[in-house]
């Protein structure tokens, strides 16, 4: 993994990957919805929020990993390159959070109704 | 004087307070979805002003209280646990408890497929509503009637602007939008009469905007019904 | 002594306004800052009398006041002039003012720009005010939702006064946010590393960059709903594919991250007051940047929570609803790392603190009342009722204003030299606290009574009327404490006490210029080390004055500061800014007119103003960067012991203004490219014609020539870097050629395509975003003509690489904008 470094995108990265998420997301149900609407008894084991959930993991995973990354990199670092990594970790650690909270509503709610 | 206006207006605060004589009051139900949404409410008002006082308290014991000098360690712990209790524990526990009420109450308000439902159109224009019901043709303007205890599907359209559909004691508002149908899920438990209004402003007439919805017991529905095909 | 006044008064000479009517011609950030702020004020009262006006009318029942038009025509003008003439602007003004002097330079990156925006703000609102006066002011709600706004049912110049207006003075707001983007970014004091920075520069750049992305979806918008009213270009349309649920969309896109745009620096005010009267450094300064940058991101997903009452598929209302709940997280993290910051500190209870509790107290009830409404179900019965119109008071009045009146006490004795007095103040302070609340706390009850929003009278006996009655009180017990408060900011610009030096022993640089400041800020530039630098070296102020600090030679006569790197701030380069002139004013009159001349639908008119703007500002730019008026190559620069120029490089501020600016237009194209996108899959009557009415081969064509002339421009510029200035004008004149050829095929295809722009929406779309290719493409194509002549007399050589780097982004973005255009418009509907 070599995807967390020094960069000053590490200020923002976990926050931009989450709104892309977040637009893919939003997008991408709107866009089902118009297109192959399922039968609401199905509950939330249909097409469209298996897919969507199934993405929402591996960007958590990725969100998460890049997380780890930086909180061993800031561990390494010399002191005045900690402020951007401790920035970094907490951003895609919340970041991750972020789309554990909102994602969550994948497994819970029926979409299109 | 003083005393007067005091003895006069108190018996009207007290009322509006338990916000039980309203004719468009949310907290005065009259059916599932707006009981709902009355105890969401209430819920949500006492831990809301729980959490109001106590951070105001908070900072005014920081404030106030006597100076202490603190090392930077105990500065970073006092700060982390603050932070970290304060600042993420308690929004995560009070949004999870809202979720945990919420989304439920939510889910239950939706318009499942239901075959038993009535539906209803209700076709808003400046500054009127026209609404029908297909399966029996009937046709009324600024009223709806609609049975006890069954769940009716309104479905709302609009003929120029944007307006909104909305009887507060039954219920939620929906939108009725030029080019869309939408559909809300309503239900009376209790027959009397109601107020609905326009919520979204539609020009110069909005506030004059309203309607009123009859829930009649399930048998004068029928009745009702019956009374109207005939007069056809 | 005698040879220190002289550099005084040296410097001054560079710096100062010119006197008299010069001063129009001012661009310094001290002055236009406080015309910001005071032009803001009094569109904040103007807005305040309205609201008097609403409330009157609403005291009793059946009440037959005001007229239902005229009660419409004030309540949009209220939340108009509030949020976009008075919040907005004075915020931004508060920024200008500060910022340059908190980071330790002399003044904004790029000051005529300061000044075009001022004028634009100032003639917009003077515009949309006229509106008012003249009787047919925008009356279709703050949020001007179509169709209620559209031709039909606005028929009177209403929406257009609101739709030019606005757009206008958004110009203003978006040019601040550029501006103080770059100067954060590019201008900090040598050694103030972003660690190191105030944390009010976290959120004045946080506010920066979400004006930045933030306002052009609405200007996106504004201008599809005039070109619907004015020329019948359907895109809200639903009979003819268009959606009125897509200026919605647009709308709040805008519309939430305003919000934040507004709290962001106001919590940067609280985040400054907080320790200086704490008498310690902030406490969880890494949590407030944390809390910062999440803010600014999230606060961009929750536009929806706006519109659940539309009938959105329930789980996109779920997303919504989650991140709206999301971001009660850094505010309640920067709530308890103020508290922390107490708890730890020796607080002085002054005026300004006062100020801060009242904003605890106010905005937490409100950001409790926000996390209600982002659930949804509640939210379905709230919506639109005076619930929500108490939230957000409870919001904005408690998250902007009480704060910023707290600054304004803090900050005054920087504005006049004298300190503010406790006693009006407590009385001001008392009178707006429990007025306010008087006025909006048991608003919340009228709404749960189902008093629905901007209707214009009610009946007896429904509940509503006592309460009513007590929010009209209340009202006028906070106006009169604002008149209080404006009595006792003029008195004490009078009679109060002198100030000593750094009053309230602050940390932050802005005390060091002494108070009031000169038009230069810092005789010479101060380093950083730490981030408290007046508590970590009292004697600053001295030696800066003393001139023992950084850039202190003023005998050339321009006005200089240090550019430093982004994030280190290690020291990289002299920026050399332009100096006091007329052309913002003059562009920002004939943009004035043209915005006039469209109100009044004069179309020739419109077009020679246009031509006159569009002249005026090629005029500005000509005499701007390298130009021998600006800094001509000299010996001496080479002999003093400075880093160079920055015309004299290839990254300088330009560089950065530009990539800001395009970010802007970016965005602009991204609600552009989401408008089609939506009107295609959402818009229950959208649909594609099978054919389409664009030519893809002379489109494809019109593609080579400007790819070609991205190409040899860029390799251009490489060269460049490397030293190599052979051939540079025949090299633009290759570019401007081949651009030339681009910008003909386009205008080829436009003119020889068959779209129906009244018919359907699509089509409309489409003509927007082939106008939209044209804009840039002659930009980019003008300007690189202009650059062969600079090139022909000296303005960019060897020497002076900087322009071409400058606009070598511009033409990237062209190139990017066209081929996506080209895929995403015409391809795409063909291949799916």
């Amino acid at each position: 993994m070599k995807q967390v470094n020094h960069h000053p995108w590490h200020y923002i990265g976990g926050w931009v990957i989450w709104a892309i998420w977040f637009v893919v997301v939003y997008g991408g149900l709107s866009i089902a919805c118009q297109i192959n609407p399922p039968n609401p008894d199905e509950g939330v084991f249909n097409w469209i929020n298996i897919s969507l959930a199934c993405f929402t993991l591996v960007v958590i995973v990725f969100l998460s990993g890049c997380a780890l990354k930086s909180w061993k990199l800031q561990q390494e670092a010399i002191p005045q390159a900690k402020f951007p990594l401790q920035i970094a970790t907490a951003i895609y650690a919340f970041a991750t959070f972020g789309t554990l909270l909102v994602g969550g509503a994948i497994l819970m709610v029926t979409p299109c109704l | 004087m003083f005393k007067q206006a005091v003895k006069l207006a108190s018996p009207a605060v007290a009322i509006s307070l338990l916000g039980c004589n309203g004719h468009y009051s949310i907290l005065d139900p009259a059916g599932p979805n707006a009981q709902k949404v009355m105890w969401l409410w209430w819920g949500m008002f006492i831990v809301a002003s729980i959490v109001l006082l106590g951070v105001c308290a908070v900072w005014w014991y920081a404030m106030k209280k006597p100076h202490k000098d603190y090392t930077a360690k105990e500065v970073r712990g006092l700060t982390n646990r603050l932070v970290i209790v304060g600042g993420i524990g308690l929004p995560v526990v009070c949004i999870a408890a809202l979720l945990g009420f919420g989304i439920p109450a939510g889910h239950s308000m939706l318009p499942w497929p239901n075959e038993q439902t009535i539906k209803i159109n209700v076709h808003a224009k400046q500054w009127l509503w026209e609404v029908s019901y297909p399966a029996h043709r009937i046709q009324l303007q600024d009223k709806v009637i609609l049975p006890a205890g069954i769940p009716v599907d309104i479905q709302v359209t609009s003929e120029d602007v944007i307006h909104s559909f909305w009887v507060p004691r039954l219920g939620g508002k929906i939108d009725a939008i030029p080019g869309r149908t939408n559909v809300l899920r309503l239900q009376g438990d209790k027959p009397g009469v109601y107020g609905g209004q326009c919520a979204e402003y539609c020009g110069f007439a909005h506030a004059k905007m309203k309607f009123e919805v009859t829930v009649l017991p399930e048998q004068e529905f029928t009745q009702w019904l019956a009374a109207q095909q005939r007069e056809k | 002594m005698n040879n220190d006044l002289s550099l005084h008064a040296q410097f001054a000479k560079v710096w100062d306004n010119l006197p008299g009517w010069g001063q129009l011609a001012a661009v310094n950030h001290t002055s236009i800052s406080r015309r910001f702020m005071l032009t803001g004020t009094v569109f904040f009262i103007i807005g305040g009398v309205l609201a008097m006006l609403i409330r009157s009318q609403l005291a009793l029942p059946d009440q037959q006041l005001i007229s239902p038009a005229l009660y419409a025509q004030l309540f949009t003008m209220h939340g108009t002039v509030m949020m976009f003439l008075f919040a907005i602007p004075i915020l931004e003004g508060a920024a200008m003012y500060l910022i340059p002097k908190m980071i330790g330079t002399r003044d904004l990156v790029f000051p005529r720009l300061s000044a075009l925006g001022y004028y634009c703000y100032l003639f917009g609102g003077m515009i949309i005010m006229a509106s008012l006066f003249l009787g047919v002011a925008p009356d279709s709600g703050w949020f001007m939702y179509t169709p209620l706004s559209s031709a039909e049912f606005s028929a009177g110049p209403g929406s257009d006064f609101w739709l030019l207006g606005i757009t206008f003075v958004e110009i203003s707001a978006v040019s601040a946010g550029v501006e103080l983007t770059v100067s954060i970014l590019r201008t900090r004091a040598p050694g103030m590393s972003l660690s190191k920075m105030p944390i009010f520069c976290w959120y004045i750049l946080a506010m920066a960059l979400m004006i930045v992305f933030g306002f052009p979806p609405l200007i996106l918008a504004s201008i599809l709903l005039e070109l619907e009213r004015a020329a019948g270009m359907p895109f809200f349309d639903p009979s003819a594919g268009g959606d009125p649920i897509l200026w919605q969309h647009l709308f709040w896109l805008f519309g939430h991250p305003e919000v934040y745009i507004i709290f962001l620096p106001a919590a940067g005010i609280v985040s400054t007051i907080i320790p200086v009267f704490a008498g310690r450094p902030l406490v969880g300064y890494r949590w407030i940047v944390l809390a910062i940058i999440t803010m600014g991101f999230v606060s961009f997903g929750l536009w929806v929570h706006h519109m659940f009452t539309v009938g959105i598929p329930q789980l996109a209302q779920a997303f919504f609803s989650l991140a709206s709940m999301l971001v009660a997280i850094p505010t309640a993290i920067q709530i308890f790392a103020w508290i922390a910051t107490l708890w730890t500190g020796r607080v002085r209870f002054e005026l300004p603190m006062l100020w801060m509790f009242g904003f605890l107290f106010i905005f937490v009830c409100g950001g409790l009342t926000g996390v209600m409404l982002a659930l949804v179900p509640f939210d379905w019965q709230v919506h639109d009722t005076h619930f929500v119109v108490a939230h957000f008071h409870y919001v904005l009045i408690g998250g902007m204003l009480f704060p910023l009146i707290g600054g304004l006490y803090y900050w005054l004795p920087h504005l006049s030299g004298r300190m503010p007095s406790m006693h009006m103040g407590k009385w001001a302070f008392w009178l707006i606290f429990i007025g306010f609340n008087a006025t909006f706390l048991m608003m919340h009850l009228t709404g749960l009574l189902g008093m629905p929003r901007r209707v214009v009278t009610y009946e007896a006996g429904l509940g509503w009327d006592w309460l009513n009655m007590l929010s009209s009180f209340g009202s006028f017990i906070m106006a009169s404490g604002f008149g209080m408060l404006i009595l006792d900011v003029v008195l004490h610009f009078r009679y109060g006490q002198k100030a000593p030096f750094n009053p309230w022993q602050a940390d932050t640089l802005e005390w060091a210029t002494g108070t009031p400041p000169t038009s230069y800020n810092f005789l010479s530039l101060p380093t950083v080390s730490t981030r408290h630098p007046l508590w970590d070296k009292p004697d600053l102020q001295a030696t800066i004055r003393d001139g023992a600090e950084g850039l202190k030679s003023i005998g050339h006569g321009r006005r200089e500061l240090y550019g430093t790197e982004a994030v280190t701030a290690q020291l990289r380069e002299v920026i050399h800014l332009p100096t006091h002139s007329w052309l913002p004013l003059i562009s920002a009159l004939f943009l004035a007119a043209l915005c006039i001349s469209l109100l009044s639908r004069a179309y020739a008119i419109a077009l020679g103003v246009a031509v006159l703007a569009t002249v005026s500002l090629f005029r500005w730019g000509w005499v701007n960067g390298a130009h021998k008026v600006i800094a001509p190559l000299t010996e001496q620069e080479h002999q003093r012991d400075e880093p160079p120029l920055h015309s004299r490089t290839m990254n300088g501020p330009g560089l950065w203004g530009m990539v800001v600016t395009l970010l802007s237009d970016g965005s602009l194209y991204l609600s552009l490219l989401f408008g089609w996108l939506y009107l295609w899959t959402v818009a229950p009557g959208g649909k594609v014609p099978d054919v389409s009415s664009i030519s893809i081969s002379m489109m494809m064509l019109s593609g080579v020539f400007l790819t070609i002339a991205v190409f040899v421009y860029r390799r251009m510029v490489r060269s460049l870097r490397v030293g190599s200035a052979n051939n540079l004008p025949s090299k633009l004149i290759c570019v401007f050629s081949f651009g030339g050829l681009h910008l003909l095929t386009l205008i080829y295809v436009v003119v020889t395509s068959d779209l129906a722009i009244t018919d359907n929406a699509h089509d409309a779309t489409l003509f927007v975003m082939l106008m939209f290719l044209l804009f840039h493409s002659s930009i980019a194509v003008v300007t690189s003509g202009l650059q062969t002549l600079r090139a022909h007399k000296g303005y960019i050589s060897q020497l002076l690489p900087y322009e071409p780097a400058v606009f070598s982004p511009f033409w990237l973005f062209t190139l990017a904008i066209f081929w996506l255009s080209f895929g995403s418009f015409l391809i795409l509907p063909l291949v799916w």
